[in-house]
């Protein structure tokens, strides 16, 4: 993409952003915000990367939501309050967007709103990822693995509820604050995964989703800089996102240890870093920033030869404390078998017990690797076999199955 | 904006009110949820129910109408009283809701009121 297309699109993206938080939070009504501008923000996509930014990029866009502003009204006669309402904080926008340098930036608002507590934790991701960023949801839908249809209804479900509810649009009070933006941040990372497991898939050029997770994160960096989780959040997503290229070659998924580092997008590392230590001098702990550290100490494994395992050990005992789930805990028995304490890793594994071991791929993956490094290749085989069973991505299982067959030489 | 709470309560809080030694404490969270909401000025109109055991289920099916013994048993919890209440927004009604009584053992499920004045056809 060219520099000039990158800036234009960047840049229609936050206006578009920050009018649809603007006008919905004056009206309550994200769906009637949406449909006012989402012909003005198609335009400035086609218009703005060949023409250039304009000046006032928010007025521009009003300008050209303007004809489907009246339309608007006049269609919708039968929805008496919501539609005055809204060419009102349009002719505001309006007016604002004329007289200032730059437009109000009101999409933390937006942000807290789709994740709100009331709204399904399971739509929070899309309804960010389409009023935030303007993303059509047909993009959103096959990232999600659903019908465009039915993420449709899911989505227009979520904001009716948002404004019949009487949702406020008020950012959170310093009570509720931690536990607002923890969901915010949950949701972000859940937009990360969803392009995680894209760029896993066949259609590898889709993996864009991942970007715009690291865009919303450096939003809300942006917007909330004191936040340390915000930061963390971030810096464990660059670190992931600088892997892309070396974590699969050919299709074959790569393990970390193996990786080409000459692949690694070291600005991305950089930044990453950057965004660690911002995190760390706002001095409040948190499961993204430990999460971070440890991919921080993989890196610096890597790049520098140095030995981490201890530190990344100490780090996933502080995860497990900070935020128990299956995953720390074995990602927890995995440190401690690489920092050569084999048993105490098959120690940490023991202590997951029921059907969230059962049917968790990494449980059976990590524990058939620490008993094929203490020798006992027979046990280590039938894990291999369990994990193999898990796995939906074919890059992953062809790694394990290689796994497997070097344990079953030595058995 | 007017918003129902309505206070499913559990099989054990509805034996409370048969409970002689502790009645007076059960009705007495009650009583004071009350008075916050009117000492607040959100109280609305309120009620509580008699229990489930003495509910019957109307309906009608292919134009035959059937009476039965009720509740529908689907949940444990059975709607034990409700209360209307004037709030600004979802936010303020969620933080009444957690001082209802009934969300110790049950659950208070918030309903905003259809506003049929304001004919909005969303």
């Amino acid at each position: 993409m060219s520099d000039a297309r990158a800036i234009a699109e960047e840049t229609a993206r936050a206006s578009y952003g920050r009018l649809l938080a603007w006008l919905s939070s004056r009206t309550s009504d994200v769906a009637a915000a949406e449909d006012a501008l989402s012909d003005a923000f198609r335009a400035a996509l086609e218009s703005w990367p060949m023409k250039g930014v304009p000046d006032a990029p928010e007025a521009w866009l009003l300008t050209a939501a303007r004809r489907k502003l009246i339309d608007g009204s006049r269609r919708r006669k039968t929805r008496a309050e919501a539609t005055p309402a809204l060419t009102l904080a349009a002719e505001e926008a309006e007016a604002t967007a004329r007289s200032k340098a730059t437009f109000p930036d009101e999409r933390l608002k937006l942000l807290f709103i789709c994740a709100h507590p009331a709204i399904d934790s399971s739509i929070r991701t899309p309804l960010m990822l389409q009023t935030v960023l303007g993303l059509d949801a047909a993009r959103i839908a096959s990232a999600f693995l659903l019908s465009p249809a039915a993420m449709s209804g899911r989505l227009v479900r979520a904001k009716r509820k948002i404004k019949s509810a009487g949702i406020p649009f008020d950012p959170p009070g310093v009570e509720d604050l931690p536990s607002r933006l923890s969901a915010v941040l949950e949701a972000i990372y859940a937009a990360f995964g969803a392009g995680w497991d894209e760029a896993d898939g066949a259609e590898a050029e889709m993996m864009d989703l991942t970007r715009e997770a690291i865009y919303l994160a450096r939003l809300v960096t942006n917007l909330l800089p004191d936040e340390a989780e915000a930061w963390g959040l971030l810096a464990l997503m660059l670190h992931a996102e600088a892997r892309t290229k070396a974590r699969r070659i050919n299709g074959v998924y790569v393990a970390l240890k193996d990786q080409n580092a000459a692949l690694w997008d070291r600005g991305l590392v950089a930044a990453a870093e950057e965004a660690l230590s911002r995190a760390w001098s706002c001095r409040k702990i948190g499961p993204f920033q430990v999460e971070a550290a440890i991919q921080s100490a993989h890196a610096a494994s890597i790049l520098y030869q140095r030995d981490t395992t201890d530190d990344i050990a100490a780090l996933y005992a502080q995860l497990t404390d900070l935020s128990p789930s299956v995953g720390a805990q074995v990602g927890y028995a995995a440190a401690l078998a690489a920092a050569g304490r084999p048993e105490d890793g098959l120690y940490a594994l023991d202590e997951i017990t029921g059907a969230l071991a059962e049917r968790y791929q990494p449980y059976w993956a990590v524990r058939a690797h620490i008993l094929r490094t203490a020798g006992d290749a027979a046990s280590a085989v039938t894990c291999y076999e369990r994990a193999i069973g898990l796995s939906r991505d074919a890059a992953v299982r062809s790694f394990l199955i290689d796994q497997k067959n070097t344990a079953a030489k030595r058995a | 904006m007017k918003v129902m709470l309505l206070a499913n309560e559990a099989p054990e809080d509805f034996a409370l009110r048969d409970d002689k030694a502790k009645f007076d404490a059960y009705m007495g969270e009650w009583y004071a949820f009350g008075v916050a909401l009117r000492e607040a000025g959100a109280m609305g109109e309120s009620a509580a129910l008699e229990p489930p055991s003495t509910a019957t289920v109307v309906s009608i099916r292919d134009g035959v109408r059937k009476v039965e013994d009720g509740p529908y048993p689907d949940t444990k919890e059975q709607l034990g009283g409700f209360c209307i209440i004037d709030v600004t927004d979802m936010d303020r009604a969620a933080k009444w809701a957690a001082e209802c009584p009934a969300h110790k053992n049950g659950f208070v499920e918030v309903r905003p009121i259809l506003d049929l004045e304001q004919g909005d056809a969303s």
